[in-house]
């Protein structure tokens, strides 16, 4: 089933406000970043980065700071920054789930296969 | 300039998925995209090789820093597949996707989704429209006779009408089936290409027969149509004879002079044939005698051969509300079924008023009606109503 608009964000999402939370970046930079921090785990190829961009700025996420020749400069609102927080929550909120489990797994003497069934 | 291959786009222009994969198979036969034109996509010949293409929507890529990024990650812009989706091509197996989120590739589909919401209603309505005026006179009341009218092609534009109803909404729907497929985070289905085109392929063979089809009623109708006064006929027909019927080969016609002179030919004699596919044997036969005195008795006969036995029910029933009054005016008939030897259905229609007969009557796939003005009983001679039924042009 398709999601609400920005309901979620995914994990380029995530990262490209992270790239843009303590500056102003432009496209290459943003995906710069997002190589660098992940090392290359999370790749953004062009098409995904400009549609992020542009819905982004459409949602009011992000808002154009600068245009250098083609160079376009982002920044975050203060809007994206609320989304940003809200999904760094949201995401806490599931590690300390799984964590929690991983202790219950514990103290049962649990082990979680990687087929997903415990064994005893 | 250089020369370029065209080939017709069997595949739904607006199912990304399905254009980048019939565009890389064409680039695997050596045929690269150049550019599109109303009807063709348009190729450049070469050695063949991979290469990949992918679609994208206006808004997004095509902006001096997007083109820039792109090129330098090995894609660039190949041309446009219409107003507003762009067509990039990347030759470099090492180049990374244009798009690695499925997810955020359908977000990139939402602006085109309101536009083309609005083509959608507005394509359905129009069809909805043609269709609607298409089947109207269906809704009359005789819908067979108008479906097995001699020129009529009205069931195979009906048909055509279904195909095109059946492109246009896989065309629109194929498109909002990929954006939410993206949005669930479902990766491309490229290869499904093929039975997409051999769908699209087989609908318009269908179109095309239908069209074959309905061109050839039409000339057939206009061919093999003709008419004569029924003695002068060369050709056979069905007829029973006023005079069998009267037990009297003493009647003869007598030409009227106005319709001489407005037909050239006694029309109250007169046999007129009509083809059509769903009816190839039509004949209207009338006759109309007299004695030399005061008894002029008439027969008016339609004769149909239908190509479909099943139509041959509704056929007696329309026949029945076209030329039979008795539903206006009951008072006035006496409406009986008289079993007849031979006959599925027998339905006879007398005037209290005056002597006037009307016999339906209907023999597997032959459907006849019979208007009588005499004193004989027209069930009288069903030895003449049987042969009549049991008439072929090669028997005669």
């Amino acid at each position: 089933m398709g999601r609400k608009t920005l309901e979620t964000l995914t994990e380029s999402m995530f990262y490209v406000l992270m790239a843009l939370l303590h500056r102003p970046r432009c496209g290459t930079e943003i995906s710069d970043f997002v190589s660098a921090i992940t090392q290359n785990r999370v790749r953004l190829g062009p098409g995904t980065l400009y549609t992020i961009l542009a819905k982004f700025e459409e949602e009011r996420l992000i808002r154009e700071t600068a245009v250098e020749g083609r160079k376009r400069t982002y920044a975050l609102t203060d809007t994206g920054l609320e989304r940003y927080q809200e999904e760094i929550a949201r995401l806490r909120s599931c590690l300390a789930d799984a964590e929690q489990e991983a202790r219950r797994d514990e103290q049962d003497g649990t082990q979680v296969l990687p087929g997903g069934c415990p064994q005893f | 300039m250089s020369r370029t291959v065209r080939r017709f786009c069997l595949v739904d222009a607006l199912n990304f998925d399905h254009i980048e994969g019939w565009l890389e198979a064409m680039a695997q036969k050596g045929l690269f995209f150049d550019h599109t034109s109303p009807w063709f996509f348009h190729f450049q010949p070469g050695e063949p090789r991979a290469v990949r293409y992918r679609v994208e929507p206006g808004g997004t890529l095509d902006n001096a820093e997007g083109m820039a990024y792109c090129q330098s990650l090995g894609w660039e812009l190949a041309g446009k597949l219409g107003p507003q989706l762009f067509l990039y091509r990347s030759d470099d197996p090492e180049a990374p996707e244009l798009h690695t989120d499925p997810v955020v590739r359908g977000y990139g589909l939402d602006k085109l989704a309101r536009q083309m919401r609005w083509r959608y209603l507005v394509v359905l309505l129009c069809m909805a429209g043609m269709l609607v005026s298409a089947i109207w006179p269906l809704t009359w009341d005789e819908p067979v006779l108008a479906l097995i009218g001699s020129s009529n092609t009205l069931y195979l534009g009906l048909l055509m009408e279904f195909i095109a109803i059946y492109l246009s909404i896989r065309y629109f729907s194929s498109f909002f089936a990929l954006r939410r497929r993206l949005k669930a985070g479902e990766g491309p289905r490229r290869s499904g290409w093929r039975r997409s085109a051999r769908a699209t392929a087989a609908a318009l063979a269908c179109s095309c027969c239908l069209l074959v089809l309905s061109l050839v009623q039409s000339a057939a109708y206009f061919l093999a149509s003709w008419e004569s006064e029924t003695a002068a006929a060369e050709r056979p027909f069905p007829i029973l004879e006023l005079r069998e019927l009267e037990d009297n080969p003493a009647l003869e016609a007598v030409p009227s002079p106005i319709a001489l002179e407005i037909f050239g030919y006694d029309r109250d004699n007169s046999v007129r044939y009509a083809w059509s596919l769903l009816c190839p044997g039509q004949y209207e036969v009338d006759q109309r005698l007299t004695d030399g005195g005061d008894y002029e008795p008439r027969l008016d006969m339609r004769w149909y051969r239908l190509s479909l036995p099943c139509l041959a029910s509704p056929l007696l029933d329309d026949l029945i509300s076209r030329y039979s009054d008795f539903r206006y005016a009951p008072e006035h008939y006496t409406v009986t079924e008289p079993e007849l030897p031979g006959f599925d259905r027998a339905v006879l229609v007398q005037d209290n008023r005056w002597p006037d007969q009307e016999l339906f009557l209907q023999a597997g796939n032959v459907v006849i009606y019979l208007d009588y003005s005499g004193t004989q009983e027209l069930t009288g001679r069903p030895d003449l109503l049987t042969e009549l039924a049991a008439w072929r042009p090669s028997a005669s």
